[in-house]
């Protein structure tokens, strides 16, 4: 399923930490603190637990948050877009990807 | 699955970075999750990091010369055990199970034939098609009559190279009913392969080869112990038995469908000596469409499998043969 994941976290170690868990996980860079990609259930799961353990350090504050929302494509059809554009083939999984020239 | 030209790859935490050597550009990074394969073009370099995560992660990495043939691959030192199967592969060849399983996959493949052209013959309305595939099912039912001869495994060999020869004689015969000339001579072509069918056909088998060979191993058989192509240093015997069956299902269809929708054109080929190979382009579009096709899904004997599970699940079912677990073999034919 495609999922949206944002958060918003003070500290630029811990945040740069979550960001690349993100990576981890193949989910794309939309915005600085937006990822977007497609997930198995299961795997949304284990990404959040591994979010919640880099947010629980002494750096962390009571502001922190990660938001993980499920889209169905539906919804994802009906959205709109302003400025840079988000195109979903971008962010799909493929079979086959060519890479380098 | 990546392919990929003159670039560097190396890991950052769970995934692969692809560095272009000549820009020194930071490419998009993949995580490991999301990739099953990596295939690589001569002239690629992997870091070592790159080839731990992706023995780890179950990733397959390839290396491909330019004409799509494998030379190499890795995987991880720490196989499952598979000395069992090991053994009882080798005793296959005297004792019989050798010469079933052979005669079984030479007949899906001489069947794969025939409903591959009976399915173009009813699309196209063409009569000599069809009776061009009903002569090549003929010569799968030869398999069943010589059978009873047969005593040893290089009796059998002879045999059934001779009716399998008939078989593609035919084959590749009657594909140029539905090929034009500019692009299909009329024969298999290999080495270089001499026209733009050929040419397709010899790169999507190596794509297929890639398969066939990470499912032997995955199902704990020896690659190299097959028993219709004959022992050679260096020459994957089992590989080239049980890909037979697949050729038709999952190369020639893909490859026939690129060339009927002009998809790839002789625009796509650099000449050789003596020959054509695809180019770049022609590479990628053969490719994709291998790679698609073998991530399709279909029904078989009421399940829903994607043709590159059905590749392991034959594989499996060789080596569970071979043991004693099942009692039969039945090859992978294919008659939509």
């Amino acid at each position: 399923m495609f999922l949206w994941l944002v958060y918003d976290i003070t500290d630029n170690s811990l945040r740069n930490k979550v960001s690349e868990k993100c990576l981890d996980f193949g989910l794309y860079r939309f915005q600085k603190s937006v990822f977007f990609g497609e997930l198995e259930q299961e795997k949304m799961y284990s990404l959040a637990e591994e979010i919640e353990q880099v947010l629980d350090h002494e750096e962390g504050t009571e502001e922190d948050s990660v938001l993980l929302s499920p889209v169905c494509t539906a919804c994802l059809g009906k959205r709109l877009v302003i400025g840079k554009n988000f195109d979903i083939d971008t962010y799909a999984e493929k079979e086959c990807l060519f890479i380098a020239e | 699955m990546v392919d990929e030209y003159g670039t560097y790859i190396h890991k950052k935490s769970n995934r692969f970075i692809f560095v272009d050597k000549t820009e020194k550009l930071l490419k998009k990074g993949f995580s490991a999750d999301k990739v099953s394969q990596i295939l690589i073009y001569t002239g690629a370099a992997v870091t070592a990091d790159a080839i731990e995560l992706a023995v780890k992660k179950g990733i397959d990495i390839v290396y491909l010369d330019r004409m799509g043939k494998p030379f190499a691959r890795t995987y991880s030192c720490g196989q499952e055990n598979s000395a069992t199967v090991q053994r009882y592969q080798a005793r296959a060849y005297d004792d019989g199970k050798g010469i079933f399983l052979m005669s079984s996959m030479i007949g899906a493949k001489i069947r794969n034939q025939a409903y591959f052209l009976k399915s173009l013959a009813k699309n196209r309305d063409n009569e000599r098609l069809a009776g061009q595939a009903e002569r090549i099912m003929s010569q799968a039912e030869k398999i069943k009559k010589r059978a009873e001869e047969w005593g040893y495994i290089e009796e059998a060999r002879d045999s059934l190279f001779g009716i399998e020869g008939e078989a593609s004689r035919i084959y590749f015969q009657a594909l140029s009913n539905v090929l034009p000339e500019a692009v299909y001579s009329g024969t298999r072509t290999k080495r270089p392969p001499g026209d733009l069918f050929n040419a397709m056909l010899s790169y999507g088998y190596g794509i297929l080869y890639t398969e066939v060979e990470k499912a032997c191993i995955l199902s704990g058989l020896n690659p190299y112990m097959g028993f219709l192509h004959t022992d050679l240093p260096g020459k994957p015997s089992l590989v080239l038995d049980l890909i037979e069956e697949f050729r038709q299902p999952v190369v020639d269809r893909s490859v026939l469908s690129l060339i009927s929708k002009n998809l790839v054109t002789k625009n796509d080929l650099k000449p050789v000596e003596g020959g054509f190979y695809l180019n770049r382009a022609g590479r990628h579009k053969t490719l994709e469409a291998v790679s698609e096709r073998l991530a399709k899904v279909i029904n078989y004997r009421d399940f829903r499998h994607s043709f590159s599970s059905l590749v392991l699940l034959q594989a499996r079912a060789v080596s569970k043969f071979l043991t004693g677990e099942r009692n039969g073999y039945a090859p992978f034919v294919y008659w939509r």
